[in-house]
């Protein structure tokens, strides 16, 4: 299991990656995260919400209310231009804490068991 | 039949109570909520399970609505709005409104409960103070962490005794000790100081040069180091510059000491703080001293009143400087006496505590005292907590409505308990403040009683801050703390219903609280008997004469002590006089000579320590001291004067003599001479210690005591005679007199403060259980005025419902004694101890506690319970 915290720290990145993939809404981006993750990172279901409304409000996704196939109301996210560009900072700033990691972990055969 | 629309609906208006809830948030998550359902329908699970599943899997509506909040508000908290905030500001000012509003309502209760606490909390401060001021004794001395005192542990094979006094020769020789900074003497003499026509009795103390590097003393004139460094310079307090030259400055004067020497005033210093091990008034250099004037100048193995004090250098270690001087000393000692004499050191700070040792010329105190005092202390203040719990909860019923109205608009139980206690909180501050005021007025009247010199200005400094905000702090906690929680936990929808009209609540803990609070007062009722009893015992003991018709006389001229027999017989013509004697001491003068004796034929280890007294024929018959056996010195035996020894019966037990008449025992080292009679015991000294061997050796002429028996009836005459003959053939010496019984009273000193004390301590905790209980019976009558109305429609006198009403508080009065008394018992067997003779603890203290106790009950109940028991019974029945 993952613990809260990271969790917590990377849910935006997550969220932005989705998206940037296309448009979709909270349903289906936690069945993507469960999916991807293989049950490693999981938060309860309501969560998402706020983190998404968050998310609007900082500017980095925009939605739009679509009826969907069944007449259901959804509220779907895309990613804005800002949002891409945030996303860009965070895996800049991913990818180096990972490669520093490697390179502390790399050799390391303890690690590796 | 499960209707999933229905359950739904009822989520989201479960959810809509929240308000961070918005619709917008509502219909996203429902539609999450569908789809969950959907997919696990389409799984196969009934609609039920599916249902509830999604349900939990978006979580706790709080959180949620928690999470939207911190992303909606701005607030740097991001505490939503229906979570109570740990710190209301604006309901403190209600809190404190209600508070002001209840002590003012209440005046009767809140005047108990303020009068209570604030003489608690005023008995807290006032004995922390008196502790503070014990343990600040020698703190003005600057180098006070490196200053040690060496005293002397005597190791006989009939026991060790440890004394202040060491080898006058040992600090010049200790000052080598590399680890030693200085080392210095103080050696005390009384002697007869003259300046002009002023003439007086002065205690000198005869000091190193150096004592003024190691001790902190200010000299207001001279020069630090040259003052004491001459032969016969001496330096004077402030307090004696104003004693014999006023106003003048007294450097460059000398001092004409014991009608023969003259000394040179070097300089004048600062009187010494109160609290100081020893206060001196005039150090003389000792150099002043040398082997022709002071005997014990270059002796190792003769002690007198030569005390040692070491400074050691900075980072050594005192241990070692310690074993330094015993090897020291066992160099300058014979083998035989090696094992004999142990050199110990104590630091400066113990001194002021240092009972143990005899000879002692500080002024000491025994440090349990400070435990005891202060556990009074704290005693006295759980008293007054308990009168504020009791009163609390007492009348708990009487808040019930405000605590139902406050948790219906969504009080918490917690924040009620906040509430009760920021209430209590204010009262015990406003106590603080007239605690303040108490202190102020009582503390002139504290100083006079212990001797101390304590200021309220001490009570400004960081350590006091402390103890005042812990006081404060744990005061307001235990008196508040468990009411606040009775109070808080009312149930609301009781409360208001109205079906929660009497509550008996915390009845049992009240009765055991008050049960303690007399426990404590009957102990310290016990204890205050007990001293009392003990310094009646010692005052008025038969000593073996009668102390009362003795005064006491210093003679230091030489002159008039080679041929007394003139003066003597002058005085002897006055009807009042009945008797005189010279002597080398005088009962209570705490002058003695010692030695260490044996019969002739027996070896040096059997010595025996003794008091020697220098007398003259009329020694005993002017104290009226029995002759058991043999005879008294007389002039019909020549041979009395140089060979005759009269013992008494402490020294003929000790020296365990069968035949003691004829043995002859050797004294003074060479001295040898034959016991002609044994007298009985008397209390030389303090009745705190056992009965010294003495032994009488025959001086017909003067010596430095002479005791005047007079008729106390017009003793103020035959003073003024006494002084007149003594000026006529003792001119130039001063005239230095007191009353026996007076001197002996100085002995319990210590004991008669401690009874004082007692006393007040004892007073207050009384006081303050009966404003307590005043309180407390007040209420009861109040609540059981309808039982009382009853009782007296159907016939009950006065007097039965005064005695309904007082049963409970006289059967918590006595078994709060039988618990009480066993304890106090063995209390006062433990202090009695430590006399050596004592009284026996008396059962009629008990008694008369009890009896006391139950007098003192009665009185307080007595105004309300006879209010109640008279009152109209209509009154308290009629019903609006």
């Amino acid at each position: 299991m993952i613990s809260k915290n990271l969790a917590a720290a990377s849910t935006k990145p997550l969220i932005l990656t989705i998206l940037r993939g296309g448009e979709n809404y909270g349903y289906q981006i936690i069945q993507r995260v469960k999916e991807l993750s293989g049950g490693q990172l999981e938060w309860a279901d309501g969560m998402l919400y706020p983190v998404l409304h968050k998310l609007e409000k900082d500017g980095f996704v925009s939605t739009s209310w679509k009826l969907s196939d069944e007449g259901r109301r959804r509220k779907y996210y895309q990613i804005t231009d800002l949002g891409r560009k945030e996303l860009e900072k965070d895996m800049k700033q991913w990818m180096s804490v990972h490669s520093v990691m490697l390179k502390l972990w790399g050799n390391n055969p303890a690690f590796e068991s | 039949m499960f209707n999933l629309e229905k359950e739904i609906k009822k989520w989201k208006i479960s959810l809509r109570k929240n308000q961070s809830l918005e619709d917008g948030y509502i219909a996203e998550l429902e539609s999450h909520l569908r789809d969950e359902i959907e997919q696990k329908v389409a799984l196969g699970e009934s609609e039920e399970a599916a249902f509830n599943e999604a349900k939990n899997s978006i979580g706790n509506s709080e959180n949620l609505a928690g999470e939207y909040f911190k992303s909606d508000t701005i607030s740097i908290s991001g505490r939503p709005p229906w979570e109570t905030p740990f710190w209301m500001p604006e309901l403190v000012w209600n809190y404190v409104k209600v508070a002001l509003r209840n002590i003012k309502r209440h005046k009767g209760y809140s005047f108990i409960n303020i009068v209570g606490l604030s003489l608690g909390i005023a008995c807290v401060l006032i004995i922390s103070l008196m502790i503070n001021y014990e343990l600040s004794y020698d703190d003005f001395h600057e180098k006070k962490d490196r200053i040690y005192r060496v005293y002397t542990e005597i190791n006989r094979p009939s026991g060790t005794m440890k004394m202040a006094p060491v080898m006058f020769p040992l600090a010049p020789e200790a000052k080598n000790i590399p680890e030693i900074e200085h080392a210095v003497r103080i050696s005390e003499s009384t002697k007869s100081v003259a300046y002009s026509e002023k003439i007086f009795f002065e205690r000198i103390s005869f000091a190193d040069p150096e004592y003024l590097d190691v001790f902190t003393i200010e000299l207001k004139s001279g020069n630090k180091n040259s003052v004491l460094k001459n032969p016969n310079s001496i330096i004077i307090s402030e307090k004696i510059a104003l004693k014999y030259f006023g106003e003048r400055d007294p450097v460059g004067e000398s001092f004409k000491i014991d009608n023969a020497t003259l000394y040179n005033i070097t300089g004048v210093f600062k009187d010494y703080p109160e609290n100081s091990h020893k206060r001196m008034n005039l150090i003389a250099s000792i150099s002043s001293l040398n082997e022709n004037n002071y005997a014990r100048f270059s002796k190792w193995t003769s002690f007198g009143n030569d005390y040692t004090y070491i400074l050691i250098k900075p980072g050594m270690d005192p241990k070692v400087a310690r074993d330094k001087i015993e090897n020291l000393v066992d160099s300058k000692l014979q083998e035989e006496w090696k094992q004999r004499y142990e050199m110990q050191i104590q630091p400066l700070k113990d001194i002021h505590f240092s009972t143990f040792l005899t000879y002692e010329f500080a002024k000491v105190i025994p440090v349990a005292y400070l435990y005891v005092f202060g556990t009074i202390a704290i005693f006295i203040l759980i008293i007054a907590c308990i009168n504020f719990i009791n009163l609390s909860t007492a009348r708990s019923a009487k808040r019930n409505k405000e605590v139902g109205i406050r948790k219906v608009v969504g009080a918490g139980k917690f924040q009620l308990v906040k509430q009760f206690l920021s209430e209590s909180f204010i009262l015990t501050f406003i106590s603080f403040l007239l605690a303040l005021v108490i202190i102020y007025v009582i503390i002139p009247e504290v100083n006079n009683l212990v001797k101390t010199n304590i200021l309220i200005s001490d009570l400004l400094n960081w350590k006091f801050a402390l103890i005042i905000f812990a006081v404060l702090f744990l005061t307001s906690l235990i008196a508040g703390g468990y009411p606040a929680f009775i109070i808080a936990s009312v149930k609301p929808a009781l409360v208001l219903k109205n079906s929660l009209i009497k509550s008996n609540k915390g009845y049992s803990l009240r009765s055991l609280l008050v049960i303690f609070q007399f426990a404590i007062a009957s102990f310290l009722i016990i204890g205050t008997f007990t001293v009392f009893d003990q310094l009646d015992y010692m005052l008025n003991k038969e000593l073996g004469f009668n102390k009362d018709e003795i005064i006491v006389l210093s003679i230091d001229d030489e002159e008039l002590m080679k041929n007394p027999e003139p003066f003597k017989r002058s005085l002897l013509n006055n009807s009042s006089i009945s008797g005189l004697t010279f002597a080398s001491g005088s009962p209570a003068s705490g002058s003695s000579w010692t030695d260490n004796i044996k019969p002739v034929d027996k070896i040096d280890d059997e010595k025996l320590h003794t008091q020697v007294l220098v007398v003259d024929y009329d020694f005993f018959k002017t104290f009226g001291i029995d002759i058991i056996s043999g005879r008294s010195f007389s002039k019909n035996f020549l041979t009395d004067e140089n060979e005759a020894m009269i013992i008494n019966q402490t020294a003929a037990k000790k020296l365990g003599l069968q035949n003691p008449i004829g043995t002859k025992i050797e004294y003074w080292g060479d001295k040898v001479a034959s016991v002609v009679g044994i007298v009985e015991d008397i209390h030389y000294g303090s009745l705190r210690e056992e009965i010294w061997p003495v032994i009488f050796i025959l001086n017909p002429t003067g010596n430095k005591y002479l005791s005047i028996k007079i008729n106390t009836a017009n003793s103020t005459e035959t003073i003024d005679f006494i002084k007149e003959k003594l000026g006529e053939f003792s001119p130039g010496f001063p005239f230095d007199f007191y009353f026996m019984n007076e001197e002996f009273e100085k002995f319990y000193k210590a004991e008669m403060s401690i009874g004082k004390l007692l006393t007040y301590s004892t007073f207050f905790a009384i006081l303050i259980s009966c404003i307590g209980m005043l309180g407390l019976v007040s209420f009861l009558t109040e609540q059981k005025s309808k039982e009382i109305g009853v009782r007296k429609v159907l016939g009950a006198s006065a007097g039965t419902i005064v005695t309904i009403l007082s049963k409970q508080f006289i059967k918590w009065v006595i078994i709060a004694n039988i618990i009480v008394i066993p304890l106090a018992f063995y209390f006062a067997e433990y202090w009695l101890d430590n006399f050596a003779y004592r009284t026996e603890v008396n059962y009629y203290i008990f008694i008369t506690t009890i009896v006391v106790s139950i007098f003192i009950t009665l009185a307080t109940v007595a105004y309300h319970s006879l209010k109640a028991a008279l009152s109209n019974p209509v009154n308290s029945l009629k019903y609006e």
